[in-house]
């Protein structure tokens, strides 16, 4: 017997690894590598007359369908996505139709349940073409809520969703989940600015150890709030923020940032006045560039919308960090 | 949460339509409705482009332009010079 034939048993309970890796991949540490083995799972009892439900590899998507579904007794098909969630594995064609026709033959499914019938996500159906499934293997496709929460709900509404269940929204709590992973990953090119802001403070100064580590943390500080803006602030408040294009949201608040930060440094920065406005110039630049950023993680940007936003605003961000970088030469420097 | 107006690459062709559903159905913003026995858009701007309406249309009556409205993946493949604009993000957020 091939070894993806052996069914294995999971329940919906959380243990501790679960949550850890949960945690993991929001901090964006080795999120690409959190995955499950293909194939098919069986949750509480089934038998076979229960539904199949579909699902990714991405173990905290997994993690996430399982707990949903507690206190009911399902096969999950677990397709191999490369260890990414349904949505963007559609978008890619990882969680696609010759997957879904492939994983159905390997384990066999028609042996294991006397209908007919698959519950697939509503987010992977940008990869489900549910005609050619029918064809080559029997099954017909029907399309579960958008998330997995309403899945018992679905299942005892015979398999139909409410309307609300079929939009995906941005909610408060997925954007500060996106916030926070942003925020993470700028953390490591944020603290490279602030250093080499560091090492350009010290050359205004009389070197010393004291004057070292205080110049730093003030600079980490400085760096670190623009970069909390740029991620958490401007998740948490993106429906609020003025403008549809993310660029404009990112230069209002780095705008706002750089005028709380000019009232509160100009007199303890070192160098001139404009020598501190090229530095707050270089942060305004990594805020608009961190939000537009966010685009990739919202669940309702276009392609051609982004790349509209960025033909104009692109070469400004750009122009703006040239005269930034000038203003630091020169107003350090120079004057 | 609306983005930017007039850009989108969605295409219907209502003569095609047999008022399945199947649009309504997988479309994740509401895009659809059925009215009369057709599918009919309800606002295009809302659309973007993830193409679940298109590949799961029984008679082609849809077409939208695939594609990822990411930053990082524009730029990505700005500084690889290909044309094609793919998801290939390390990091992918909408994980």
């Amino acid at each position: 017997m091939n070894k993806l034939n052996i069914v294995s048993k999971v329940d919906s309970k959380w243990k501790i690894g679960d949550y850890l890796g949960s945690i993991r991949t929001m901090l964006g540490i080795r999120r690409n590598s959190y995955s499950i083995a293909p194939g098919l799972y069986k949750l509480g009892n089934p038998d076979k007359n229960s539904m199949v439900i579909v699902t990714a590899n991405y173990k905290y998507t997994f993690d996430i369908v399982r707990r949903d579904l507690k206190e009911q007794s399902v096969w999950i098909l677990v397709l191999d996505t490369k260890g990414v969630n349904v949505w963007c594995a559609a978008g890619k064609g990882t969680f696609g139709s010759d997957e879904l026709i492939n994983r159905i033959k390997t384990v066999r499914l028609d042996s294991l349940v006397s209908h007919h019938k698959l519950i697939v996500p509503q987010l992977g159906a940008p990869g489900i073409d549910p005609q050619k499934i029918k064809i080559e293997t029997g099954f017909s496709v029907t399309y579960g809520p958008v998330d997995s929460s309403d899945l018992n709900f679905f299942l005892k509404n015979s398999l139909k969703a409410t309307e609300e269940m079929r939009t995906k929204r941005f909610l408060l709590s997925e954007r500060a989940r996106v916030s926070t992973t942003h925020y993470f990953q700028a953390l490591l090119p944020g603290l490279g600015i602030a250093f080499v802001f560091g090492i350009l403070d010290l050359a205004l100064e009389q070197f010393s150890l004291d004057h070292f580590f205080s110049i730093m943390l003030i600079n980490i500080l400085f760096v670190f709030a623009a970069t909390t803006i740029a991620s958490i602030i401007a998740g948490i408040l993106l429906p609020i923020l003025p403008g549809r294009a993310f660029s404009i949201k990112g230069a209002f608040l780095g705008i706002l940032f750089a005028i709380i930060s000019f009232y509160l440094l100009r007199n303890i920065s070192a160098g001139t006045n404009i020598y501190l406005i090229g530095k707050i110039g270089v942060l305004i630049c990594w805020i608009t560039y961190n939000v537009l950023n966010i685009t990739g993680s919202t669940t309702f940007t276009s392609l051609p919308g982004v790349q509209k936003e960025m033909t104009i605003s692109v070469p400004i961000i750009l122009g703006v960090l040239l005269l930034s970088i000038s203003a630091i030469v020169v107003g350090g420097f120079l004057l | 949460m609306r983005y930017i107006r007039n850009v989108v690459t969605l295409n219907y062709l209502e003569e095609k339509c047999i008022g399945c559903g199947m649009c309504k159905t997988v479309c994740p913003h509401n895009v659809f409705r059925i009215e009369n026995g057709k599918a009919v858009i309800n606002d295009k701007d809302l659309c973007m482009e993830c193409g679940a309406c298109m590949i799961n249309c029984p008679v082609d009556a849809l077409y939208v332009k695939k594609g990822v409205g990411c930053a990082a993946a524009i730029i990505q493949s700005k500084l690889r010079g290909s044309k094609e604009i793919s998801c290939n993000c390390d990091s992918s957020e909408r994980k």
